[in-house]
């Protein structure tokens, strides 16, 4: 008997509490930057592609969803020619950010992605690259690789000594 | 024979092969001890100090000490830790020194995810790097189309060196500087010279050395759908992993065989594979409308309807040319649709003759037929008349092994093991095992040489004859009274003292004469060394088995003499570019009186352009075939993707007309054509394997994705009616099959990749490699995958080999010989289309020595010209300090379709003629 009275009480309170409840889409609910939404490719500090194409992406995703195609600048960067992602197949899990070695991938708070017809739900490169550099504003990845690229020479990235002049007889 | 020994790991007993090293025994126990610089065709050196564990005196012994592995012999009731404490932390610590300096580059790098360094520093546990110092660079050379260089991921495991210079005898890499900043490269940038160059990708254990084609169309190893196949631009055979992704084929891997290439491969076989990927390969059927001189695009339907038109036409009369570089079941194919009588080989006559003189002896039995680590095993060859180092490189490269066999017997004397490289060659010094060159010109082999005679072809001759009548005489009952020259009873000795001495030879010369001398040769010094083998280089992948097919005096030039004289209705040319081998407007003008002329052709040609029907042909990475080595070898290769577009193979477009499936049908009426081709069952029924396999490894990504841009829906993916291989990764991991013991299980899937637990490199083989470092065909474990020697299952058959004639020498040339010049990147027709091959290719020349450039009167650059009947070529001509006196030499292709009746339209001074008149 008592109890189905507090139950009854306990009901009537809660018609007094705020709704949670938001009016979507007129009301936006707030998401922290790190909810794992639409997925972009970023730029480094720059404005050059981050993604260098090394499939790490690809590889580590749990649905395959992700196709990447290796291609070399002029300059000797590496970056992708074809860089597609099947958003009908991702399940948004954040794996290929974190497999990313140059913070190129990243889930963003977007997840307004409906579609009535699955097919645009294919994304490709011009449709993932973005123009900033997203959630990490400073990494540039070729200032900490070896490879020597157009405007970096051997010997000009961080932590780097001058190349060795293997002609020298100095010990 | 190898014996067994026990060894106690952590106090567990194993039973080890007893004439290897530890590390080599770990291995094979399936540990995972880390390495560098042991590789198991060079040895060890101890170079790299990765591969340490402790090892104890007896039982008692605890506090044990340090010892690299891979320098430690085996031996009974050697007790060794590979988890103690001290050993684990030197091996840490080690490989971290050698990481200070190691750039950040595994994303950009060509090997990730195939680096043996990325596993090697997984294994020991170093994921941080916690050196704060700078990093060590260097600047990069450029090396060539083959090769990438990125010295700043140097290890200095000394391997590319050790492979470069102490294996393949190369000069051009080196090793600069001293200490940590030790360089491998080149004195200046520029082309490796040497013709193995590309297996550098493969030994270089970290990215320095990659492929420079295949970063073009660069893939993951994780990606890359692979097959076991066969390299087809030579005659030797050597078994590859053909891998691909999206139709494309992206680069060939080494696949080990005991038998033959071992570990390596030569630059031809490992890019020439770019044929497949080219702009211009057939992917649509063609038909030419011969009033309106125009080409219409035909379906499969119209195809075969116009093809049954012309072959059922009541005055039809069908003759069919087969091609060497296609495999032998296409060959059977059109053999039987047009019938015996009417089946050409695609090969010139006097190869067609050199060939089946072969086979005669083969079947006789009276050469043993040796393989490459035969060849390699054995102490003394004598080659004649071919430039192995052009015609068929990794036979080169096993008679250059072969010279060190005197330095590692000198070695055993001492109780030093094969595999314990720098002692050995400490001791051997400059000993060497007989290599004895009879050639025109002097070979790449010439370093290795004891003898290195250069002679025109028909003093080659008499000094062969001369060598088998002293080896007549001398075992003689009454030896003659004939008196030898020294040259000859030095070579006849030489070859008497070895225990087990090779012939050498190849039908390049195009010279029967010659052949016919090596044959027998080798035949009677068989009598006496029962031990002695013989190798023959043929011109391509399946010249052999094409000329098993065809009947005598079936060859090219007969068939151009039929269609001049009696033109057939019908001509079906397949895979062969009758333009090679015959004067552009002659040959025109004889195909032009065809009525119709179908060709079945991968790639673009002139032959193709020829054509009333082309019908597209699958390349070797698209079909499953046989192919039929220059020993007599059958193998089996397996498609590695499906045909694309219209492509098939000659089979599938010749099934509908000649009554055959391309099942077992095929197959037995191979059977029927030739005895020889009896075992065929024996390799084809292997593809109805046990389990599905699959051709993709197990991590393959971007399977939702790859085809999404077409269509987001996912279609089944293509499936393999022939074989047991899945285009796909379900089924068993190709490379699980090595682990199982094949002859014990009955298995007889193929492999097809290289893989092992936590090693994702090419490395991950030495794991399964079998225990001994006698890697011989008797016991390997890997003993399905050496394929079938077909002359070794047939009882021999009488037959004498003719006695060779001297032809007098030309009198039209002023006893000139005019031979063939081979060259490793112009000789494969296929492998002209690949690009990075193509940028190597020779500027084409004429040589010949100051001698008779004197007689013609020309100087070095001035054009030469030479004529036969209907096709002449004038070429500038290099003065060589090298070439034997009274020989020309011109470029392969150019000889082939000079055909033989050559002069020299210069005048040619007689002067002080050097040639003895009297040969
Ligand atoms: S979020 Fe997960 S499922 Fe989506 S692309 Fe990345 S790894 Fe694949
Ligand atoms: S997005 Fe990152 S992980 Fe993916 S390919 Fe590009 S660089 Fe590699
Ligand atoms: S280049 Fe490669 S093979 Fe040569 S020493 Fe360095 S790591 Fe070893
Ligand atoms: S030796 Fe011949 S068969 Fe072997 S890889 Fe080279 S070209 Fe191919
Ligand atoms: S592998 Fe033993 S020291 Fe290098």
């Amino acid at each position: 008997m008592m109890s189905q009275i507090r139950t009854l009480l306990k009901v009537l309170k809660h018609t007094f509490t705020k709704a949670d409840t938001v009016q979507y889409p007129e009301q936006q609910p707030y998401l922290s930057p790190r909810y794992r939404g639409r997925i972009v490719l970023t730029r480094d500090p720059n404005g050059d592609e981050r993604c260098v194409a090394c499939n790490l992406c690809s590889v580590a995703c749990p649905v395959d969803c992700i196709f990447v195609e290796k291609d070399e600048t002029q300059g000797g960067r590496w970056q992708a020619k074809t860089f597609r992602i099947n958003f009908s197949r991702c399940i948004m899990c954040g794996f290929c950010e974190e497999a990313c070695p140059t913070h190129a991938i990243q889930l963003t708070p977007d997840f307004e992605m409906a579609e009535y017809d699955r097919q645009n739900l294919v994304y490709e490169k011009e449709h993932l690259l973005i123009n900033g550099p997203g959630k990490y504003r400073d990494y540039n990845f070729y200032q900490v690789c070896g490879k020597a690229i157009e405007g970096k020479a051997k010997g000009q990235a961080n932590n780097e000594a001058p190349p060795i002049d293997i002609k020298s007889l100095l010990p | 024979m190898t014996n067994k020994v026990t060894i106690f790991i952590e106090d567990l007993p194993y039973q080890v092969a007893d004439d290897i090293n530890l590390l080599q025994a770990c291995l094979s126990l399936k540990l995972d001890i880390p390495y560098f610089c042991w590789h198991p065709a060079m040895g060890s050196v101890g170079a790299c100090r990765q591969c340490a564990v402790m090892q104890y005196q007896d039982e008692e012994d605890t506090r044990g000490r340090l010892v690299m592995s891979c320098m430690t012999p085996v031996a009974e009731g050697m007790r060794i830790s590979f988890s103690h404490e001290k050993a684990e932390t030197f091996r840490a610590t080690n490989i971290e020194a050698m990481m200070t300096n190691h750039p950040h580059d595994c994303p950009v790098c060509e090997e990730g995810g195939d680096c043996h360094l990325q596993d090697m520093t997984l294994l020991t546990g170093h994921i941080t790097r916690r050196y704060p110092g700078t990093k060590r660079t260097h600047n990069n050379q450029y090396l060539g189309p083959f090769l990438n260089h990125e010295m700043n991921r140097c290890i200095g495991c000394y391997r590319c060196v050790r492979f470069y210079r102490d294996y393949c005898g190369g000069n051009d890499l080196n090793v600069f500087s001293s200490k940590n900043n030790i360089f491998f490269g080149r004195a200046e940038p520029g082309n490796l010279e040497n013709e193995f160059s590309g297996n550098l990708a493969e030994v270089c254990p970290t990215g320095v050395f990659t492929d420079k084609p295949f970063s073009q169309h660069y893939i993951r190893k994780w990606d890359l759908q692979s097959a076991p196949s066969i390299c087809t631009h030579c005659s030797v055979g050597c078994n590859t992993y053909v891998t691909e992704r999206g139709g494309i084929i992206r680069k060939i891997n080494n696949r080990y065989n005991a038998a033959i290439n071992g570990h390596f491969l030569c630059d031809r076989g490992r890019f020439a594979y770019q044929h497949v990927n080219h702009d211009n390969k057939l992917t649509q059927i063609w038909s030419r409308a011969q009033q309106s001189q125009t080409t219409h695009i035909f379906d499969n339907e119209q195809a075969h309807s116009q093809l049954s038109q012309w072959l059922n036409e009541t005055d039809a009369q069908v003759l069919g040319i087969g091609s060497a570089r296609s495999s032998l079941e296409n060959n059977a194919a059109l053999h039987k649709l047009v019938g015996g009588n009417n089946f050409y080989a695609g090969i010139a006559n006097n190869e067609l003759k050199q060939l089946q003189l072969l086979t005669k002896t083969y079947e006789s039995k009276q050469v043993a037929l040796v393989s490459l680590s035969q060849i390699e095993q054995s102490d003394a060859v004598l080659l004649v008349g071919e430039d192995v180092t052009q015609t068929a490189p990794r036979l080169a490269l096993s008679i250059r092994q072969m010279t060190k066999n005197a330095g590692i017997a000198q070695a055993a004397k001492l109780g030093i093991k094969p595999w314990q490289d720098e002692a050995v060659r400490n001791i051997s010094q400059d000993s060497k095992s007989p290599l004895i060159i009879i050639n025109t010109d002097e070979t790449k082999l010439a370093d290795v040489a004891k003898y290195n005679l250069k002679l025109a072809p028909n003093k080659q001759l008499e000094l062969l004859i001369e060598i088998e009548a002293y080896l007549t005489s001398k075992y003689a009952l009454t030896p003659s009274a004939e008196t030898f020259s020294d040259l000859a009873i030095a070579i006849a000795e030489e070859l008497l003292a070895a225990n087990n001495p090779v012939v050498v030879t190849g039908t390049h010369s195009f010279d029967i004469a010659l052949l016919s001398a090596c044959l027998r040769l080798s035949i009677l010094l068989r009598k006496h060394k029962n031990n002695s083998g013989f190798y023959c280089a043929t011109s391509s992948i399946n010249a052999l088995g094409l000329s098993l097919l065809a009947q005598p005096d079936h060859d090219i030039d007969n068939l151009i003499h039929s269609i001049k004289s009696t033109p057939p209705t019908l001509l079906i040319i397949m895979e062969t570019d009758l333009y090679r081998y015959c004067a552009n407007e002659k040959l025109s003008k004889y195909l032009d009186n065809i009525k119709h002329i179908v060709v079945i052709e991968q790639i673009m040609n002139d032959t193709v352009k020829m054509a009333d029907l082309v019908l597209p042909a699958a390349s070797f990475a698209e079909q499953h075939s046989s192919w039929l080595n220059n020993e007599g070898r059958l193998q089996r290769a397996y498609a590695v993707m499906p045909a694309s577009d219209m492509r098939q193979t000659p089979v599938q477009w010749l099934a509908q007309h000649n009554a055959l499936d391309d099942g077992q049908n095929l197959y037995r009426y191979m059977q029927t054509i030739t005895p020889l081709l009896q075992p065929i069952m024996q390799i084809v029924t292997t593809d109805k394997s046990d389990f599905p396999v699959a051709r993709q490894p197990m991590r393959s990504s971007a399977r939702t994705a790859f085809f999404a841009n077409i269509d987001v829906k996912e279609y089944a993916p293509k499936r393999d009616k022939k074989s047991n291989l899945t285009f796909t990764m379900e089924g068993v991991a190709g490379f699980r099959q090595q682990t199982l013991d094949n002859s014990q299980h009955k298995i007889t899937t193929p492999v097809t990749g290289v893989w092992s637990p936590k090693w994702n490199s090419n490395q991950a083989l030495n794991k399964d490699l079998k225990q001994s470092s006698f890697q011989d065909e008797a016991d390997s474990s890997l003993g399905a995958d050496l394929g079938l020697k077909i002359f070794d299952q047939l009882n021999s058959q009488e037959f004498t080999v003719p006695a060779a004639q001297i032809d007098s020498p030309s009198q039209q040339l002023n006893n000139l010989s005019i031979c063939p010049q081979h060259h490793i990147y112009s000789n494969d027709e296929l492998a002209d289309y690949s690009s990075s091959i193509q940028q190597l290719r020779p500027e084409p020349v004429i040589s010949l020595n100051q001698q008779q450039a004197n007689h013609l009167s020309l100087k070095s650059g001035e054009k030469l010209t030479i004529s036969s009947d209907d096709y002449n070529i004038s070429l500038p001509c290099f003065i060589s300090k090298t070439l034997a006196d009274q020989v020309v030499l011109v470029p392969f292709t150019e000889f082939l379709r000079l055909g033989t009746n050559m002069h020299i339209a210069t005048k040619y001074s007689a002067g002080n003629a050097n040639g003895d008149a009297n040969d």
